[in-house]
């Protein structure tokens, strides 16, 4: 990963803790390639802790709001804030519980049967390029005040 | 994999593809730029480069054959970048190179892939 993680800080810090190469600039990027790719079972290793990491702590993606925003090169006015501290705390109210319970393994993780579709990193993966998630952003900075805090958003 | 990449990020991941195939000749890359808008321009880029290169989207029409060592692959194609990391021997995140933040470091990690 590059120098400029502002993004999933809770996930970055905690991968750079179980070794994940962090590259100071784009002309360390190819002998950090290089090295990685030079021992694979050190590499091996590495992805595995990654993996442990990754799956050991998914309540980390429950900030991703507040992370967003507050990297968000687009700054929000006092009625923006506040009303993006009154969704934050909506959504903490409703996805609080039941990640509470599943880290205390109270809540049996079940697979669904039938598919999913979430837009944002509501779940590992993202929301992938499908043609409403790539348009939404856009559509709601077009009719709303609110800056998105979308990864576009973040970009621009 | 170089994926969720974004613009000036292909450019530096280029640059350091000669060096990294000169320790590592067997490698491919498959490279995924985050905005499918900008898939024309990072393909335009590629044929610049002078380097072996083909793009996903082509496959369909074409029969199937292995990569070739060398090779860069452009993920143009949608929904399938999750996926493709699967299949990495190392990641690279983008977004991560600029000043964009950086995109979802778990999307290797799920899958043991070192970034």
């Amino acid at each position: 990963m590059g120098p400029n993680y502002a993004n999933f800080r809770a996930i970055t810090v905690d991968l750079l803790t179980h070794s994940a190469i962090h590259i100071a600039g784009k002309e360390e990027l190819a002998t950090a390639l290089i090295e990685l790719l030079r021992d694979t079972s050190a590499a091996s290793a590495m992805g595995e802790r990654q993996e442990r990491s990754s799956t050991s702590r998914p309540e980390q993606q429950s900030g991703a709001w507040p992370q967003s925003w507050s990297c968000s090169p687009r700054r929000a006015g006092p009625n923006e804030t506040a009303l993006a501290g009154f969704i934050h705390a909506a959504l903490c109210s409703r996805i609080g519980p039941p990640q509470f319970e599943a880290r205390r393994g109270w809540e049996p993780v079940r697979r669904l049967r039938f598919p999913v579709v979430s837009i944002g990193n509501l779940s590992t993966g993202g929301a992938e390029k499908r043609r409403w998630p790539l348009r939404s952003p856009g559509l709601s900075r077009s009719v709303a005040c609110l800056p998105m805090c979308s990864r576009e958003a973040t970009a621009a | 994999m170089a994926g969720s990449t974004l613009e000036d990020e292909e450019e530096s991941l280029l640059d350091a593809w000669p060096s990294i195939l000169d320790a590592h000749p067997q490698l491919a890359m498959l490279l995924a730029p985050r905005h499918p808008e900008r898939f024309g321009a990072v393909a335009a880029l590629l044929a610049e480069s002078g380097l072996p290169w083909s793009r996903r989207s082509k496959w369909q029409s074409m029969p199937p054959k292995p990569l070739v060592p060398g090779e860069i692959v452009l993920l143009d194609t949608i929904g399938e970048l999750a996926s493709v990391y699967s299949l990495a021997a190392a990641a690279f995140v983008g977004g991560s190179l600029v000043l964009a933040g950086g995109h979802n470091p778990l999307e290797p990690a799920q899958f043991g892939v070192p970034s």
